[in-house]
């Protein structure tokens, strides 16, 4: 991630966007469902500003969270967003990637 | 350019005409980051390729729709109106949320073009003619990314007496 020069501040919270052909689901992911991690991983090009405005508006985390996963992301190469189910988890990868952030799921292999 | 929150869902930008053509002709490159470019997974044998091919799909038509919407935004003049010597760009919350995808689109498929460098390395590398003009995109999506974050996270300075703020 690239550091920019403006302190960030929180942002109030997007209205969640709708998949195509499918609304968010409200319900907490089911524990006993295999789990897939929404992992964000670093790259060069990307702001710092940016990353933690995409994870407020995506998530709706307030400002100190999404900078806490940013700097994940900046200082260890990586951030694991969220544990959910694979849809859910396909649902937050896709709305960050349609911010151009480096994020994919995997897994959990817990 | 000049920042002025008219309501809490109303951000004004003035513009004057070489920043006015700046911003269009970093928008005219839209969309850079070719189809395909991102992976749902670094795993992907545990998805399926099905997986992989409607995250595709989804972005197409994700990209399909935000150039749709810049052809209406840079054609229709109502959108910005002349204002003084400048022009006026108001934007909703969810005008500059999609800005910055289309900014940031260009932002990183500038730097896909380039070969992916580390920007940090790059700052010491003297730019050829070919290299120079993506550098500058990239410049010029960058700040108006952070312009427009401000703006949404209420950082920008609210002017008093309907005067907008210099930036």
């Amino acid at each position: 991630m690239v550091s920019d020069p403006a302190n960030a501040t929180q942002a109030p919270p997007a209205a969640p966007q709708v998949k195509p052909g499918g609304e968010p689901q409200d319900q907490p992911a089911n524990e006993l469902e295999s789990g897939y991690l929404v992992i964000c991983w670093d790259d060069p090009v990307n702001l710092m500003q940016y990353v933690t405005h995409v994870f407020q508006t995506v998530f709706g985390w307030p400002k100190a969270k999404a900078e806490t996963h940013m700097l994940e992301v900046h200082n260890q190469g990586q951030s694991v967003l969220i544990r959910e189910g694979l849809e859910k988890a396909e649902f937050y990868v896709h709305q960050l990637q349609q911010y151009h952030l480096h994020a994919t799921m995997e897994r959990d292999g817990k | 350019m000049r920042f002025f929150q008219a309501s809490p869902d109303a951000f004004s930008f003035e513009f004057n005409q070489r920043e006015k053509d700046w911003l269009f002709q970093v928008l005219e490159l839209y969309p850079l980051i070719p189809a395909g470019h991102h992976r749902l997974s670094r795993q992907p044998a545990t998805l399926g390729n099905e997986h992989q091919a409607w995250l595709e799909e989804s972005l197409a038509a994700h990209r399909e729709e935000a150039r749709r919407k810049l052809r209406q935004f840079m054609t229709n003049p109502g959108n910005f109106p002349a204002d003084g010597d400048g022009f006026r760009w108001t934007a909703s919350r969810a005008d500059l949320e999609w800005m910055l995808q289309v900014l940031n689109d260009v932002r990183v498929g500038s730097w896909l073009a380039l070969g992916s460098p580390d920007l940090q390395a790059a700052k010491f590398t003297m730019p050829t003619p070919e290299t120079r003009a993506h550098y500058l995109v990239m410049d010029i999506a960058g700040g108006l990314e952070t312009i427009f974050i401000a703006a949404l996270s209420g950082e920008l300075p609210t002017p008093r007496d309907d005067a907008p703020a210099p930036l």
